[in-house]
């Protein structure tokens, strides 16, 4: 079976937990440890939901170029995750609306993604909206630049000398 | 009715001469004056001091108008008798370029008994004098032992005199010349005690200092006064010379008063002039100028103008930059504010130790932070014997005779010398310390960028595995679904369920950790009163007190210092809490104290509860991460400690013990901060 979920996340430790706890629960999973593989897969595979780690190298980049992607094919949940978790980077990236949901990563996190490849699952086998594609497709070149760089400044991590 | 008549013992010279003046270079002094007051443009104090002490010399040398025979007699022979003020004195000089100066002087000397101070300085005084060139030379010679004889009266010790005996090596043709003779102590020695800052340690050096001080720099009529320190030792040659005038050209601030009666009370105007780098560094103009009422200054307190009792009084104040203030000392100058009358010094005001304008005083009240450090202090307060007849001298020329009018004098000049500080420290010191405090706070905020970062960074790189190892245990609950033999099943779900507890506390700290980044960290330094922020503590501390019913005992003295006062607030307020927790858990009633203490160049902020202590097994990591005061999990200490970290301020445990602890904070005091930037 195809799988309806995939996972970026350059942390081949998690990324292996992760799949693993999916593999317990018969959910299949791909997984990429970079956006570059992440998108190719995507785009072979047009997954029903994308989980992303935010911060890989070039991820901004890479979002933008996802969420690109996903525009052609509205019906993809694109959730971020993050180990970075503050009290207001979840309500800036709602507050930016350029992804479906933030999860941070705590404990629960396998919980809450299964639960997520589950819904996905189920989206899957319904018929697509044509015209939500048509109306995506005119809209992909309109990714807001500034709600961009508050999902960065959210979530990017970095130490400053 | 008979009468009695005072009639002197012979000894009452050496109460007079040579035990009531304490410094010998006063009795020097004494004669400079006599000088100034004789016309004299040139007077040379000549020691020689070769071979033993009892052929060592004083002469004092001048070109002043000389006495003869009947004028020695009225002025010299008469203790107490002055003919500066007797208007029907005998003997009237012949004109000459000195009586022309004599008129044009105030004169220095009133009392008549200067000329026994030669008794302070050695047992045989000689004195030649004359008036012209064309008279006889007056030699007459006082044997100072003589005269210490209790049983016969002053004026039956006979002094004898000559006439027509020249001085050896006269430096004049006409004029005064005294000899002292077999003097009391050796001026080639240096002074015994301590050094004091600002004066000459040799005895030749302090009298060169004390006559450079002598005549007012400032007033008019010195100029044509000069006086040469002669010594015939190749080795203390460095004194010898003319004495010059030495006053610091170079002053950041000038402050120049001059206090009149008026009808509305009496009034001051005042002149401020900064130098051009003053006026750089603040804005201010080179010159203001304004007139106000003088005030009184009694101490604490600025008081009411009241009656101008001590007379018209003028003078000035000098800031000057640290490194001037250096040369000056080096050049013989000083610091301190001196009182001239009629142009001519009136010890000891302003000398080493003598704190008459509260200078020293108005630093230790600051805690050691004055805006004017008294060693960058200079000046001259100028009085006159017409203008202030109630500010009288001693006869032991060691002041003014304390009275109400001296008291008036010494109150407003404390009052000038208050608001020249408050004015130096407004416009050039105040700016100073927010210099520092700008830095401490850019390092404050860099030193909250790298935290923030560094929290960011660690709470990410936690977070990978503990969430790796929640999916792990959805793999486990998920084998345990499927596990037929319950009694395993159940050790799996036990498994799972308390390895969840454990991952979620340490999300609970990381989530702690990545608040870091939203507690609103110092953002202002500034001057504060710590007595202020710790009554602030106390106040949001009160309620938590009261419900555990314990006290808090706040024992806190107003003390400046530049910090930031948030976050010592929050570091106190955190103590007093821990402390209210920790007596409670001991069930004692007995009160938490804060107090303040300096300690150095610190402040100590003190916090002392009655609690069980601290326990052996965390005291050594109290202030790492997890560990609080109880041993539970915690960041409280942890918090505090990067709090004050962030504020250059540090945190310990003092002690702890069975009877309870005391945890300090460390302030750095304004000193230091100023130090440190």
């Amino acid at each position: 079976m195809d799988a309806a979920a995939l996972l970026i996340d350059d942390d081949a430790g998690f990324a292996e937990s992760v799949a693993a706890s999916f593999d317990a629960r018969d959910l299949p999973l791909d997984v990429a440890n970079s956006w570059e593989t992440g998108l190719a897969l995507y785009r072979a595979g047009l997954h029903e939901l994308v989980v992303a780690d935010y911060n890989l190298p070039g991820s901004k980049h890479g979002l933008k170029l996802l969420l690109e992607v996903k525009a052609l094919r509205p019906s993809t949940r694109l959730v971020l995750i993050s180990g970075r978790v503050t009290p207001t980077a979840a309500d800036l990236i709602a507050a930016a609306g350029l992804v479906d949901r933030f999860i941070p990563k705590t404990p629960d996190l396998a919980r809450e993604l299964i639960d997520e490849a589950r819904a996905a699952e189920s989206r899957a086998v319904q018929g697509t909206d044509w015209r939500q594609v048509a109306g995506a497709h005119l809209a992909r070149n309109t990714i807001d630049e500034g709600a961009l760089e508050s999902v960065d400044a959210a979530l990017r991590v970095q130490v400053e000398s | 009715m008979p009468v009695f008549h005072l009639d002197p013992t012979a000894r009452l010279q050496r109460y007079l001469g040579r035990e009531l003046i304490a410094d010998p270079n006063l009795a020097i002094i004494e004669f400079v004056k006599n000088s100034y007051d004789a016309g004299a443009s040139e007077v040379f104090v000549d020691f020689r001091l070769a071979g033993d002490l009892d052929d060592h010399e004083i002469v004092i040398s001048d070109n002043g108008i000389g006495m003869d025979v009947d004028a020695f007699e009225q002025n010299w022979m008469h203790p107490g008798y002055s003919y500066k003020v007797d208007p029907s004195a005998v003997g009237v000089a012949p004109e000459s370029p000195a009586a022309q100066r004599q008129r044009s002087r105030v004169a220095a000397g009133e009392k008549g008994l200067g000329r026994l101070a030669a008794g302070r300085l050695g047992r045989l005084l000689d004195v030649y004098t004359r008036q012209t060139p064309n008279d006889a030379w007056l030699h007459v010679i006082f044997d100072w032992d003589a005269f210490d004889r209790m049983d016969i009266p002053m004026r039956r010790v006979p002094v004898r005199y000559e006439l027509g005996k020249d001085p050896d090596d006269a430096r004049y043709t006409a004029g005064t010349v005294v000899r002292i003779r077999r003097p009391y102590f050796n001026w080639t020695h240096r002074v015994r005690g301590r050094k004091v800052a600002g004066r000459s340690d040799s005895r030749l050096g302090r009298l060169r200092q004390d006559l450079a001080l002598l005549m007012d720099p400032f007033a008019h009529g010195g100029e044509d006064f000069h006086i040469f320190l002669g010594v015939d030792r190749p080795d203390l040659s460095q004194h010898a010379g003319l004495i010059t005038v030495q006053e610091l050209s170079v002053r950041d601030y000038v402050w120049e008063f001059e206090i009149t009666p008026t009808s509305t009370g009496p009034s001051v105007h005042r002149v401020v002039r900064r130098s051009p780098t003053v006026v750089a560094k603040t804005g201010q103009p080179a010159e203001s100028d304004l007139v106000v009422p003088s005030a009184q200054d009694d101490g604490d307190e600025e008081g009411a103008t009241g009656t101008l009792l001590a007379g018209p009084i003028k003078g000035a104040l000098y800031y000057a930059p640290p490194q001037v203030a250096e040369r000056g000392v080096a050049l013989g100058r000083p610091p301190g504010v001196f009182l001239y009358r009629d142009g001519i010094r009136v010890e000891p005001y302003g000398s080493p130790g003598d704190d008459w304008l509260g200078v020293q005083a108005r630093k230790a009240s600051r805690q050691g932070y004055a805006a004017i450090q008294p060693n960058l202090l200079t000046g001259h307060v100028e009085i006159s014997r017409t203008g202030n007849p109630d500010l009288v001298d001693m006869s032991n020329r060691n002041g003014l005779v304390e009275n109400e009018a001296y008291d008036d004098l010494v109150a407003r000049l404390r009052a000038e010398f208050r608001a020249f500080d408050a004015l130096v420290l407004d416009e050039l010191v105040r700016p100073n310390w927010e210099e520092p405090a700008a830095r401490a706070q850019l390092a404050a905020q860099r030193a909250q960028a790298f935290t923030v970062a560094l929290a960011a960074a660690a709470g990410h790189s936690i977070r990978q595995p503990v969430a790796a190892l929640g999916a792990e245990l959805e793999i486990v609950e998920t084998v345990a679904e499927k596990v037929a033999d319950e009694a395993l099943k159940r050790r799996l779900e036990g498994v799972v369920q308390r390895s969840r507890l454990h991952l979620r506390a340490i999300d609970a700290s990381l989530e702690r950790l990545s608040a870091i980044e939203s507690v609103d960290l110092p953002k202002t330094f500034m001057e504060l009163d710590l007595a202020v922020v710790v009554d602030e503590a106390v106040v949001r501390a009160r309620p938590y007190a009261e419900a555990a019913g314990i006290p808090i005992d706040a024992t806190v003295a107003s003390v400046t210092v530049i910090s930031e006062p948030q976050a010592l607030e929050e570091a106190v307020f955190e103590l007093l809490r821990n402390g209210i927790r920790a007596t409670q858990d001991a069930r004692r009633q007995e009160h938490v104290s804060v107090s303040i203490d300096r300690v150095g160049r610190s402040l100590e902020i003190l916090v002392r509860d009655r609690g069980t202590g601290i326990h052996d097994s965390v005291r050594d990591r109290l202030f790492e991460e997890t560990v609080s005061t109880s041993g539970q999990t915690g960041f409280g200490l942890l918090h505090i400690r990067e709090l004050l970290a962030l504020v250059s301020a540090q945190i310990e445990l003092r002690s702890t013990g069975s009877e309870g602890s005391t945890f300090v904070i460390v302030v750095p005091s304004p000193a230091a901060m100023r130090k440190e930037a």
